[in-house]
């Protein structure tokens, strides 16, 4: 990352904030992404946190640090998206169908409902964790660092994030769509 | 158990991957918004303690961006030997603001001398003084406390009210350790601020000690969160008062003191 580019934006050089803007954007609309599940919500939040980027940059001591600090304005945009819809339902493409499959293809695609669902009903809190840690591949100890919380705080969300998925997924079949269900059943 | 579930949501959250939709159309729309955006100001209001990194030298000596030294008429580089930086020094004010601090610090102690001797009114009673300890150790919360929250939103934020939390206090002095409960209240907001007030208490044979907590949580899921509690010792304990720091990593820290020291008095 070029801490020129972030030194001259904060500053208040607008056609340096747009190259940050390029360079940091799928970055952090991956993370977005990953949190929201839903690309549109996804992109609304990502330039809502740069936008907000921008209007914080000048509080922003070290541009070293600049990359950690988007994420936790993204995370905070993210919170603000939820917030703002409540009950919406992420548009993933991995929904569960009612065209016939194979039955290990089909317990693979109820198998991927049943963790959709059982991450939709984590906090943003926790879902960012499982992002950062199983979608960008972060050690804990770089989770805490980036989310500026202690590495005890990031285990324990990421142990209950897991605990809760895991319950989603012994969840038996027969509950998560019994018409798709008899489709397959031979 | 967690580490069986972990190959199945990282392959499920790769194959569930959405490709990124265009930087540069996103960063025209950004950019459209950016007029709309008030700048705010930075809190620290001195020069940054960051060193711009220097561009790497050209090949030829000089930066690219910038031009190079322009020779004196005999062909040297002029020598600048007056100032060549802004007059404030962040090293130089903390001097300033030292030595001001030292030599007031100086008047006070001299002061404080001569006022000290026989007259001086309580001096013989520091003698009879609980001597302060500091402490450090656990609060360790346990399940099976009563407790019915009342939840309601107002506006933005999150009010939370009646809740009871019950714990075992155990620290490095005896004293402080005990049946715990916490009741109270609080406030929080969906980007992360949240506000806690309450009562704390600590119960065992000797006495009580109870006092007001007030804490602060640095996340939307209260998981993250530190808090103050001033107790005041009562039964054995009377005379007797501690501050205590605490927070949710579960460890506590302060000192246990006589009361009769409270700063306030």
């Amino acid at each position: 990352m070029d801490q020129h580019v972030v030194a001259d934006a904060r500053r208040g050089d607008t056609s340096a904030f747009e190259a940050l803007v390029v360079d940091h954007h799928q970055r952090l609309f991956r993370v977005a992404s990953g949190i929201l599940r839903d690309p549109h919500l996804a992109e609304d939040a990502t330039q809502q946190a740069f936008l907000d980027i921008w209007r914080n940059l000048p509080r922003l001591r070290d541009p070293a640090k600049f990359e950690a600090w988007s994420y936790r304005v993204l995370v905070r945009a993210c919170h603000a998206e939820v917030k703002r819809r409540p009950g919406w339902v992420p548009d993933s493409d991995v929904r569960l169908t009612a065209v016939p499959v194979a039955a290990d293809e089909f317990r693979a695609v109820v198998q991927r409902d049943q963790l959709e669902r059982g991450f939709r009903h984590l906090s943003v809190d926790h879902r960012t964790v499982i992002v950062l840690h199983h979608l960008l591949d972060m050690t804990m100890e770089t989770v805490a660092e980036t989310l500026d919380i202690p590495v005890g705080t990031a285990h324990s969300r990421l142990d209950r994030a897991m605990r809760a998925l895991r319950a989603a997924m012994q969840q038996p079949i027969a509950r998560t769509s019994p018409e798709a269900r008899r489709e397959v059943a031979p | 158990m967690s580490d069986q579930m972990t190959p199945e949501v990282r392959e499920w959250m790769k194959r569930t991957e959405v490709p990124p939709p265009d930087s540069r159309q996103s960063a025209r729309e950004v950019m459209d918004r950016l007029p709309t955006v008030r700048r705010r100001k930075r809190w620290w209001p001195f020069p940054v303690f960051y060193q711009k990194p220097q561009p790497p030298p050209s090949p030829s000596g000089t930066s690219e961006s910038e031009p190079g030294p322009i020779l004196a008429t005999d062909g040297q580089i002029p020598t600048v030997t007056w100032r060549t930086q802004t007059m404030f020094s962040p090293a130089k004010a903390i001097i300033a603001g030292a030595l001001v601090f030292a030599v007031g610090g100086a008047f006070l102690v001299a002061q404080r001398f001569d006022q000290q001797g026989p007259d001086l009114a309580g001096a013989e009673a520091f003698e009879d003084y609980a001597p302060a300890v500091a402490i450090d150790g656990q609060i360790l919360w346990i399940d099976g406390c009563p407790t019915t929250p009342q939840t309601f939103d107002v506006g933005d934020a999150i009010h939370t009210r009646d809740f009871v939390y019950c714990a075992q206090t155990l620290v490095n002095d005896e004293r402080l350790n005990g049946e715990t409960r916490m009741d109270g209240a609080w406030d929080d907001w969906p980007d992360g601020a949240g506000v806690v007030r309450g009562t704390f208490t600590i119960n065992n044979d000797e006495g009580t000690w109870e006092g007001p907590l007030a804490g602060v949580s640095r996340n939307s899921t209260q998981d993250d969160w530190d808090a103050i509690l001033m107790l005041t010792g009562t039964g054995a304990y009377d005379g007797l008062s501690a501050t205590l720091f605490f927070g949710s990593n579960a460890t506590v820290q302060g000192t246990l003191y006589d009361s009769r020291l409270e700063p306030d008095r």
